[in-house]
């Protein structure tokens, strides 16, 4: 799924790891994310939104547009 | 907000088993008058327990071991077990059909495979409650 999380994480000079830390998930998964091999879970997708400030709707966009 | 509540396994638990089955197997074989062969498979169980506590810069072997696990690695966990269940019960059919071809019974796979089912609908059922 698209995402803005490599963008959202880059504006706060966040690495993978410590976004993954924050998150309580792996590096791996978050690079996942980003790179859009994996969707995550509605929990960890609000927490993502919630981390950032903003919403889902802003962060993930499912029919392929920003 | 905490994304998976399951309580992690310790790192040493799977390795550990995996090779601790190596033991059993010995002494079954053993039992059984064929020491050598209790031997050969207890090791080859050993040495993937050894090769699964060592491997530490492989992902794969990371998430054998259950480190770092997240809801992402346990999908692919989910998945993974499906494969394996898969090729179990194909290899099964093969071998029920194998054996009805060379005029056996085959009970043992027929056996197996019934157990699979079961165990699959039952499964099925269950969750099917619970969620």
């Amino acid at each position: 799924m698209l995402n803005t999380i490599r963008e959202l994480r880059a504006a706060r000079g966040l690495s993978q790891a410590e976004l993954a830390k924050a998150m309580k998930v792996s590096r791996q998964t978050i690079n996942a994310i980003e790179t859009e091999r994996y969707t995550p879970s509605l929990p960890l997708a609000l927490a993502l939104a919630r981390y950032f400030e903003t919403t889902v709707e802003e962060v993930f966009h499912a029919d392929g547009r920003p | 907000m905490q994304t998976d509540a399951r309580k992690p396994a310790p790192e040493w638990l799977v390795p550990f088993l995996v090779a601790a089955l190596g033991v059993p197997t010995l002494a079954a074989f053993w039992i059984g008058g064929r020491p050598e062969l209790g031997a050969l498979y207890g090791g080859v169980s050993l040495l993937f327990g050894v090769t699964l506590a060592i491997g530490s810069r492989s992902d794969t072997l990371r998430m054998l071991r259950g480190v770092d696990d997240d809801e992402r690695t346990l999908l692919l966990e989910y998945k993974a077990s499906t494969a394996m269940g898969f090729v179990l019960v194909t290899a099964l059919a093969g071998l029920f059909l194998a054996a009805g071809i060379r005029g056996e019974n085959g009970l043992v796979y027929g056996a197996l495979l019934v157990l699979a089912e079961v165990t699959h609908v039952t499964a099925l059922a269950v969750l099917n409650r619970k969620s």
